[in-house]
């Protein structure tokens, strides 16, 4: 039986330094930087998040399927109006859509829909 | 969208609920930390508990990760870590006009895609391409890429040795 583990989820973005303080900064995630302008978040032998640069990126056009989301990232958070304030003051954006009470869809600053999460 | 969104929600507030039983067993952390952001000396605390996947068939798409890691879905979502502050789940979000990536073209770019790290490329390969993935570049030693059934690409990544 081949093992398979989770290592990473990668973020597609058009510049990696900035997408990737943007969520250390929003989460408290220790950030590394790998040779190569490569950089990563999250502790040694966890999930990591990586931010990938790609010539020419597109934002995803979410809600719709024109370039839908694909996936998104969600966090839980303890004072969920604070939160958005700090996200907001971070670079992110509340999307125009939301979809309920306790949680806010954000845009990060380069247009990724993002979920924080009122955690109790 | 809501709807699906309501139910993956509701799933979260369970998870919020067993996050606190979780919190006084585990001992050990994961992406997911409760960190006050001292910097910026604002209270503000975060963790990643969850990565949702747009997909036109949740059970389907469950089902293909589950096997590939061994991992049990619940409620059509996975268990993919463990820590003292909570689960780091991935969930399956049916989206209705579904259309997958186009990667590597940006016309519908991929955005996010996931590494897995294995033990045997080749028998993982094998396995992955027996539940429905698709292989589309082994060009490199340490990593393949593939397209799971829904078109996101994912990569296997070879478990360093150490050497």
């Amino acid at each position: 039986m081949a093992q398979a583990t989770w290592l990473a989820v990668n973020i597609d973005c058009p510049d990696p330094k900035t997408l990737a303080e943007f969520y250390r900064d929003l989460s408290g995630l220790p950030m590394q930087v790998w040779d190569g302008g490569f950089y990563s978040l999250g502790d040694e032998g966890s999930i990591n998040i990586y931010f990938q640069p790609v010539e020419g990126f597109r934002p995803p056009t979410w809600p719709s399927q024109e370039r839908g989301q694909q996936m998104h990232l969600d966090f839980h958070v303890d004072d969920l109006d604070a939160a958005v304030a700090e996200a907001e003051r971070l670079g992110a954006t509340q999307a125009a859509e939301q979809t309920g009470e306790r949680w806010r869809v954000m845009l990060d600053p380069v247009g990724h829909p993002f979920c924080l999460a009122a955690s109790s | 969208m809501c709807a699906v969104d309501g139910m993956f929600f509701e799933s979260g507030h369970v998870l919020s609920t067993k996050t606190r039983r979780v919190v006084s067993q585990m001992g050990r952390m994961h992406m997911g930390v409760w960190l006050q952001s001292e910097r910026n000396m604002i209270v503000v605390k975060a963790y990643v508990s969850g990565i949702a996947i747009d997909c036109p068939d949740s059970a389907a798409l469950s089902a293909f990760y589950g096997a590939l890691l061994d991992i049990e879905p619940v409620n059509e979502g996975l268990v993919i870590a463990r820590g003292d502050e909570g689960d780091l789940e991935v969930w399956f979000q049916q989206v209705e006009n579904y259309a997958a990536p186009t990667w590597p073209t940006q016309e519908r770019g991929q955005q996010i895609h996931f590494d897995i790290t294995v033990s045997d490329m080749d028998a993982a390969e094998e396995k992955a391409i027996s539940l429905g993935a698709k292989l589309v570049d082994d060009g490199q030693d340490s990593f393949h890429v593939f397209l799971d059934p829904a078109g996101h690409p994912f990569c296997l990544c070879r478990e360093s040795t150490g050497e």
